[in-house]
């Protein structure tokens, strides 16, 4: 009896310091954001909210957070569109190269970074260098081979002969792909929108690669550059990255319990 | 609304979106973002003046302006002239010129600048300009200077028992000096006030800050031009790691954390922060947090009356030409469509009466601003003198890869404790064995 409370005191133990672990970055950079510069002692002696005055003082940063917002939303929007056509295709239907489809798993193994400059030569030939648009296809394009191959686990899940009931009764397949599917993979789209809108929020290098404009920059561009040539605002840095770290969080809260069914395949009833 | 409208929708929402290429748009891209903090800001509302008084001159010409990362810019113009996307006008480093003259990205100003001598003087006199040209091309000018020397706290001299009003002349003063001035002021064993802060982290400011000023006042070089070959493991280049291992732990003088962190979290904050009494490499970027505190009077923005108060400065006690000196250059794209135009677009940049006022330019990078009286006072004058004793790094195209080789260096040495000359000459030979010849 006494060795399993120990065990388990233990295991909290454990549980803490894993968690302070964890927690310690963002604890550290909401300290910073909150103290005022050159602050060295671990628990400040005077709080402010000077750095944060200072972001929504200066349009900047709501340019950025209007960028940032708007490429999420139509990647997402995109992605999703793509995603459900292909996954339904690559689940429901027979074609040749079907069994090909496993490669798309391989395909977020290229490094982006490595494809740069004929993917920036492409975008210039195509007219879109420079543009909300290109950032929108390159984010697309990088998003869609998990999100289509977890579109297609979503929708095997779901029953066929519901979906061959509504076909029996005159329905088209996109209407039942709509109609019957769409509804029964609800926490699939949720975890695919959630997974993309994550790595499209924080995605720094598309911007930085197919825009050049100040009018086109995006958060992660902006908080990068609190890391200037001669010194580093922290201040400034971490306040940013708390403010940019809100709508993730905020989304993943909201959705979280569509998500977790999503990622582990699970209806909701 | 049908799927299919939505999907057919897409395209055009993007292709909206897309920018159009005007050869009568001069593209200028420039590092500094308002977001970043009030130094960006002053810097873009500069810039924007300038763009002006350009429109005013050429009204049929519009601006536009472009944003890179500071550290990004160089890689980013290379990179788009590769993709065939036209930049006109661009701040570049001088330390990475040499690879730009590789790349072929940016233009040769020679035929387009016509300078007379007198003009050229005013920028020629600077370390940095040599840096600017490469196999007699002219690839950028210079926009300012940022040098470094030596700071120290006067009170902490005062407390030590020396002379606040005589600097450390030499390496040996320099030591004895910081020897003295590292204390541990409350007893408890534990030093609390170091005599010497230098930045030995893992970065290139570790070789442009202290491993290269010292391995030149030895008499080695980094790499040498001729033989197109890194040559930083010479006896000279051994001499200048014991030289620095010393400091942290012979004399112990100098904090073991100085091995890791960020250059300014280290030096500027080391010394504002009193854990230094001496601090080298001291950027001319650094002069304004000092009048912030307090401990420099009427120095920034600089005034006749310029008064060191509690921070004294010295040069760095290295023999001259041995300090590190640099400024962003300005430069034109090769892919630019209006090349003549855009020249004089750089030219509205670098003209003496707008770059002394450029807040990036550090200290004045021409020669005439130097006569002004706001920069006759002393504290200038050792600045004027840091600058005309500086030196520029050497003129390699792949000058990233010869300071991460030797940083690398550099940390196996002074943290895990390595063997110097085995360490430097393993270093050297993999960074000879891809790059040596260019």
């Amino acid at each position: 009896m006494k060795k399993q409370i120990l065990e388990r005191i233990l295991i909290k133990i454990l549980y803490f310091f894993f968690f302070l672990f964890v927690i310690f970055p963002f604890l550290w950079g909401f300290r910073t954001s909150l103290a005022e510069r050159f602050e060295t002692a671990l628990i400040p002696t005077r709080f402010t909210l000077m750095h944060y005055k200072i972001l929504f003082a200066r349009p900047e940063f709501l340019i950025y957070l209007k960028n940032s917002a708007v490429i999420s939303l139509l990647t997402i929007f995109a992605t999703l569109i793509i995603a459900l056509l292909s996954g339904y295709a690559l689940a429901r239907l027979k074609f040749s190269g079907q069994k090909l489809s496993g490669l798309l798993l391989i395909l977020p193994l290229l490094p982006p970074v490595a494809i740069l400059v004929p993917l920036v030569s492409y975008f210039q030939k195509l007219g879109l260098y420079n543009s909300i648009g290109a950032i929108v296809v390159a984010n697309v394009v990088f998003n869609l081979p998990l999100s289509v191959w977890m579109m297609r686990n979503f929708i095997r899940g779901c029953p066929v002969a519901l979906e061959e009931a509504a076909l029996i009764d005159g329905c088209s397949r996109i209407s039942a792909l709509f109609r019957i599917i769409v509804p029964a993979v609800g926490p699939g789209i949720v975890a695919v929108a959630v997974f993309v809108f994550i790595n499209t929020w924080n995605n720094f290098l598309y911007a930085f690669a197919l825009t050049s404009s100040q009018s086109l920059r995006v958060l992660p561009q902006g908080i990068l550059s609190f890391l200037g040539n001669w010194g580093t605002y922290w201040g400034g840095l971490t306040a940013a990255g708390i403010l940019v770290m809100i709508p993730p969080v905020i989304f993943f809260l909201i959705f979280q319990k569509w998500f977790i069914a999503g990622i582990f395949g699970q209806q909701l009833k | 609304m049908k799927i299919h409208k939505i999907i057919l929708l897409l395209p055009i929402l993007i292709l909206l979106n897309c920018s159009q290429d005007d050869s009568s748009t001069i593209k200028f891209t420039h590092i500094y973002d308002p977001l970043a903090g009030p130094q960006g800001k002053m810097n873009v509302d500069w810039i924007d003046q300038r763009v002006q008084i350009f429109r005013q001159k050429f009204p049929g010409f519009s601006v536009e302006l472009e944003q890179a990362k500071w550290d990004q810019i160089d890689t980013k113009s290379m990179s788009d002239f590769r993709a065939g996307i036209r930049h006109d006008v661009l701040l570049t480093s001088p330390q990475i010129l040499p690879k730009h003259a590789l790349v072929g990205d940016l233009l040769d100003l020679s035929p387009f600048l016509s300078w007379t001598p007198k003009k050229i003087v005013e920028f020629s006199w600077s370390p940095v300009w040599q840096a600017c040209v490469y196999n007699g091309e002219i690839l950028g000018v210079p926009m300012g200077a940022h040098t470094r020397l030596c700071i120290y706290n006067k009170e902490m001299f005062r407390q030590a028992g020396l002379d606040p009003e005589k600097p450390p002349q030499n390496l040996e003063e320099l030591i004895s000096a910081a020897q003295k001035l590292t204390r541990d002021i409350n007893g408890d064993g534990k030093t609390d006030i170091w005599g010497l802060g230098i930045y030995f982290g893992p970065s290139r400011a570790t070789i442009e800050l202290a491993f290269a000023p010292i391995l030149w006042h030895f008499g080695g070089k980094l790499w040498d031009e001729k033989t197109k070959r890194a040559v930083f493991s010479s006896a000279a280049g051994i001499k200048t790691i014991n030289f620095l291992r010393d400091l942290i732990y012979k004399y112990r003088v100098t904090p073991p954390w100085v091995l890791s962190g960020a250059y300014d979290d280290i030096v500027l904050r080391g010394f504002l922060n009193e854990k230094f009494a001496i601090a080298w490499g001291w950027g001319s970027y650094w002069i304004q947090p000092l009048e912030q505190k307090g401990w420099l009077k009427n120095c920034f923005p600089p005034h006749p009356d310029a008064e060191m108060t509690r921070a004294g400065i010295f040069l760095t006690p290295t023999n001259p030409k041995a300090q590190f000196t640099n400024a962003w250059t300005i430069s034109v794209h090769s892919l630019s469509k209006k090349p003549e135009i855009s020249v004089e677009l750089l030219k509205e940049f670098v003209e003496p009466q707008a770059l002394k006022n450029f807040p990036d330019a550090g200290l004045p990078g021409t020669l005439s601003n130097w006569q002004e009286p706001d920069f006759q006072s002393d504290f200038y004058r050792i600045w004027f003198q840091a600058i005309k004793f500086g030196r520029s790094m050497p003129r390699t195209a792949h000058y990233e890869e010869l300071a991460s080789a030797i940083a690398a260096a550099l940390q196996e040495i002074l943290v895990k404790n390595a063997d110097p000359e085995k360490t430097l000459k393993k270093f050297q030979r993999a960074y000879n064995i891809r790059y040596a010849g260019e």
